[in-house]
């Protein structure tokens, strides 16, 4: 009998640790990545953090004398986890994110300088995982609630809007006048951020997660059918759709022209990345990859990165022509390059390091582990 | 393995019953209801092992030998391997389908955190478990009928730890949390075998067990997802249910005590 109740005991802490450990509370995404131009600032996980471009190291701050890394929060708070993209105004000294804590759902604004808390906003009671957008001094903040927000740069709110049932997980894109959110429940909402009733709404065919690229007056957007939509920005009518090889994930990226439209696609756990004519959708050519593509490409004067589910920074000239690679075998990468004046950082998960920086020829420059 | 062997087919299954029904609380119900009627010969051998465990232990036979080689535990070891042999009841009988029900319970949480995708990164995995043939089924089980998938139900966000909040209170109430830990309680009560024998450790072991279970299932209910709590007070209703359909449950033991609670009651105090 004393074996039984051994065994039984046995029983109950591998329950215990298989439940913990197969998906607990504590959600976890990929990590959010941002800049001013000055400063990188990279969501994951527990804290915010100010990277300097020059060095590849926390920017600090004197605290009680000592120089401290300058990341918010300051110190780690278990009740605290930051994945979404950073929000940036136009003069840098404001970050707005919400947090991915599961029954904590506050949305900072944060003062860039000090790390210190400008205004909190506790009215949503869902994780926020949507980045959020500054345009015209307007904040505008996808909620977890499925919630739009908009508040101004002091943290008054200034309206709300239910968008979905389900979570807004996309980042809201302007045009600089107007917002576009899309969502996972297949629409697109276009709102002037000075009112909370849609200038239009329009339903896709399936989930969104990248948020939609726009130039020129055209939205560009793809859908979890592995369909890219060129819409018209003034009304949402459709300018032409293609279909894609897989499921799209993320952003399409667009030559300065606007003439070359770029995705990466997930098809299984394979994936391939295409350039498209941005005015009809024709393919121009297409290119296997052995990992899936989530994250949207950056595309530069002469090339385009894009990275792969199985660690590869892969770049391309606009033939699509390899010009060089990086690899990370031992990781997964599923945010997109960013392009900080000459630097390509990506941001591998799981490595010994949260960022990782390229010159323009693939020469790694180097590698951000936060200070401790 | 893990994940094609038993996480895949179950979430398929879950989501395959959403697309018909369009609700995912009640989903995981019935999903939960199937797999108690899939277990049940198992759960239903647990059962009469336990008995015929109890009634051994109860014996005269089995209390002799216990006294006589009380100062020998080797002898004693080989003595009730012999007993079991000739009543034919193997001492893991009701241990070996509990361990086998371990990987449906852990199985079962994995597919809905994974139907339910709090997150980008795991809807991810939900999209690629999705198995292609399932739209043949039924349209609506198609990828873009299924995204997103709408885990609200009744009150509570099944992705979320459950709270009620009460104007004026600091905290929320966790309703669902209570009620899997009192489910869980009138479960083991209902259904512990009673003990004749006073120093029965088994009866120990029972009192013991109505506690842990309802306190452990409580604070899985309280930290994790909502749809497990669903999923433990429809597995706790069901269980009741089956023990009920085979004449197993003891209703006297919710009120008046059991004399198996008694007898660990009395052997703690020795």
């Amino acid at each position: 009998m004393k074996f039984n109740r051994l065994i039984f005991f046995a029983l109950l802490v591998i329950l215990s640790f298989a439940l913990s450990a197969c998906g607990s509370a504590p959600a976890t995404n990929w990590p959010g990545l941002a800049t001013d131009g000055k400063t990188i600032y990279l969501a994951d996980g527990r804290h915010v953090y100010s990277v300097q471009p020059e060095t590849g190291t926390d920017l600090t701050i004197p605290v009680e004398g000592v120089n401290s890394p300058l990341r918010f929060p300051l110190q780690p708070d278990s009740k605290m986890s930051f994945y979404a993209v950073p929000a940036l105004s136009a003069d840098g000294t404001t970050l707005v994110i919400g947090n991915a804590a599961p029954g904590y759902h506050t949305l900072y604004a944060v003062d860039t300088v000090t790390g210190s808390i400008k205004w909190p906003f506790e009215g949503s009671n869902k994780p926020w995982l949507g980045g959020a957008l500054i345009v015209n001094q307007t904040v505008i903040a996808p909620g977890g609630d499925g919630k739009l927000y908009a508040f101004d740069l002091s943290g008054k709110k200034l309206w709300e809007q239910t968008l979905s049932e389900h979570a807004l997980w996309t980042m809201p894109v302007s045009d600089g006048t107007n917002v576009y959110v899309a969502t996972l429940n297949h629409e697109i909402f276009a709102f002037n951020p000075a009112s909370k009733e849609p200038l239009w709404k329009i339903e896709l065919d399936n989930g969104i997660i990248g948020h939609p690229a726009i130039l020129n007056g055209v939205l560009y957007v793809g859908t979890l059918s592995g369909n890219l939509y060129a819409l018209n920005a003034e009304n949402g009518s459709q300018i032409w759709k293609q279909t894609l090889e897989g499921n799209i994930w993320g952003t399409p990226g667009l030559d300065a022209d606007g003439k070359t439209l770029y995705i990466g696609t997930v098809f299984g756990i394979a994936g391939k990345f295409y350039a498209l004519e941005a005015q009809s959708g024709q393919i121009i050519w297409s290119k296997d990859e052995e990992g899936s593509i989530i994250a949207g490409p950056l595309v530069t004067a002469d090339q385009i990165i894009y990275v792969t589910e199985l660690g590869r920074v892969q770049s391309v000239d606009k033939n699509g022509a390899a010009r060089w690679l990086a690899d990370f075998p031992k990781n997964k990468i599923y945010t997109s390059p960013l392009l900080v004046g000459d630097l390509i950082v990506v941001a591998p998960m799981g490595s010994q390091f949260m960022l990782a920086a390229y010159d323009i020829n693939g020469a790694q420059k180097w590698t951000f582990t936060p200070a401790k | 393995m893990w994940d094609l062997l038993i996480v895949n087919p179950f979430t398929n299954a879950l989501l395959l019953i959403y697309a018909l029904v369009g609700n995912f609380g009640v989903s995981i119900i019935l999903f939960t209801i199937l797999v108690r009627l899939a277990t049940h010969p198992i759960m239903s051998r647990q059962i009469k092992s336990s008995a015929a465990m109890q009634e051994l232990m109860a014996s005269e036979e089995w209390k002799k030998i216990q006294e006589k080689y009380k100062n020998d535990k080797e002898k004693l070891a080989q003595e009730q391997m012999r007993i079991y042999q000739e009543k034919g009841i193997s001492p893991f009988g009701s241990c070996l389908p509990t361990l086998i029900q371990f990987p449906i319970l852990i199985g079962f949480y994995q597919s809905i955190v994974r139907a339910i995708s709090a997150t980008p990164m795991q809807l991810i995995a939900l999209v690629r478990s999705i198995y292609p043939g399932l739209e043949t089924v039924t349209a609506k089980a198609s990828l873009s009928a299924l995204i997103p998938i709408h885990s609200q139900f009744l009150w509570m966000d099944l992705g979320q730890p459950e709270r009620v909040i009460i104007p004026g209170l600091a905290f929320g109430i966790p309703i669902l949390a209570i009620i899997v830990g009192l489910t869980t309680f009138v479960q083991t009560k209902l259904t512990m075998v009673p003990s004749s024998s006073p120093n029965d450790q088994s009866a120990m072991m029972n009192q013991q067990m109505s506690l842990m279970m309802p306190l452990m299932l409580f604070y899985f209910a309280l930290n994790f997802a909502s749809g497990l709590a669903v999923y433990f007070i429809t597995s706790n209703l069901v269980g009741i249910a089956q023990y009920a359909a085979l004449g197993k449950v003891n209703w006297s033991n919710l009120f008046s005590g059991s004399k198996s609670s008694d007898a660990a009651k009395k052997s703690i105090k020795r």
